[in-house]
């Protein structure tokens, strides 16, 4: 019982943070995204002392566990389009070789300058 | 029809099977997203389901993409002690790396000509996939192949990412973690927890910072090639 009330505080404070961001958003026109911005306002209240992450727990962990099941229904959006995947095989398989290919290399390349303890 | 509790159903068990076969054969190959999307996408042509229908009944499921975003600040909160260091290094190294992935994919579409709504839908396919559904909307690009793409991209960094930057001489766990956030988001976050603890603490950070970067930036730099090209 307490562990389906602290869950659902929890949620609330997470869908409390997307709700302020989209009325921001909505207000002053801005062109970032609301969940992000909701993401900067959670971390600002954590950051600031005003939210203890504990209180966040219940919830973040599995929703972060299982975020991956959020995807599906969106990937399964691929069925209206497979005629683009067809007729552009090619583009897409040089996407898929080129951009993690040139990511790793650049994005480690340049971390791999930082002096790192262990 | 489908309705929401059978859509909901099947999704959720279906996804708890497939998490099962990929515990099973530990391998990024058998992707758990990666199997159900393919699996519900056959079973919906097979059984002449529109695409609709099904999105309508799993719209409980679909509410937690944005919850998630936001819940990714309390890891970035927990974890921000240990990389303050690191944290200018770590901004700039997803900076590039985001850009990179951007040019990259927009000349490869201008060299297939390839429609509008699909070079929309490759530009920002380094980061977490609901950062890159949301970039994707702002950008009117096609959700479905964003979100294919992006799982596609993290599962091969996550089979040969650790490997390539071997050969490119990047040795310490750190940086090939950073990397692997970058670029492979979760699913190389995920290879790089399994590779050593502090490239999995690099590579979680990195994630999230480069999620907070490609949201910004990139439909500020898509908007640019398009001004350079035309």
């Amino acid at each position: 019982m307490m562990i389906a009330l602290r869950f659902i505080a929890s949620l609330a404070i997470l869908i409390g943070c997307l709700w302020a961001a989209r009325l921001i958003t909505a207000t002053f026109a801005l062109s970032l995204p609301a969940p992000l911005l909701g993401l900067l306002l959670l971390f600002g209240l954590l950051q600031g002392g005003l939210l203890r992450s504990e209180y966040l727990l219940p919830s973040c962990n599995p929703i972060l566990k299982y975020m991956a099941l959020f995807f599906i229904p969106a990937g399964v959006g691929l069925i209206n389009y497979l005629a683009i995947f067809s007729q552009y095989a090619w583009l897409l398989i040089s996407v898929l070789i080129l951009v993690p290919t040139l990511g790793l290399l650049l994005a480690g390349k340049l971390a791999s300058q930082g002096r790192f303890y262990d | 029809m489908i309705n929401m509790l059978m859509g909901c159903t099947f999704t959720l068990v279906l996804f708890a099977i497939m998490r099962r076969v990929n515990h099973r054969w530990r391998s990024p190959m058998f992707n758990p997203v990666l199997l159900c999307i393919v699996l519900i996408s056959a079973a919906l042509l097979l059984s002449n389901i529109d695409y609709i229908d099904y999105r309508n009944a799993t719209t409980p499921i679909s509410f937690f993409l944005e919850i998630a975003v936001v819940a990714l600040a309390v890891p970035l909160y927990q974890q921000l002690h240990a990389i303050r260091p690191y944290l200018i290094l770590i901004s700039l190294s997803s900076f590039l790396g985001i850009s990179c992935a951007t040019i990259t994919a927009f000349m490869l579409c201008q060299w297939f000509a390839a429609p509008e709504p699909l070079m929309a839908s490759l530009m920002a396919l380094s980061v977490t996939t609901p950062i890159t559904l949301i970039v994707t909307d702002t950008l009117s690009g096609i959700p479905g192949v964003a979100a294919i793409m992006v799982i596609l991209i993290g599962v091969l960094g996550g089979v040969f990412g650790l490997a390539l930057l071997t050969l490119a001489g990047v040795t310490q766990p750190q940086a090939k973690g950073v990397a692997l956030g970058v670029t492979c988001h979760a699913i190389g976050t995920a290879a790089a927890m399994e590779y050593h603890p502090a490239a999995g603490a690099f590579a979680s950070a990195a994630m999230i910072i480069s999620a907070v970067i490609t949201a910004s930036w990139v439909p500020v730099l898509f908007t640019l090639l398009q001004g350079i090209i035309s």
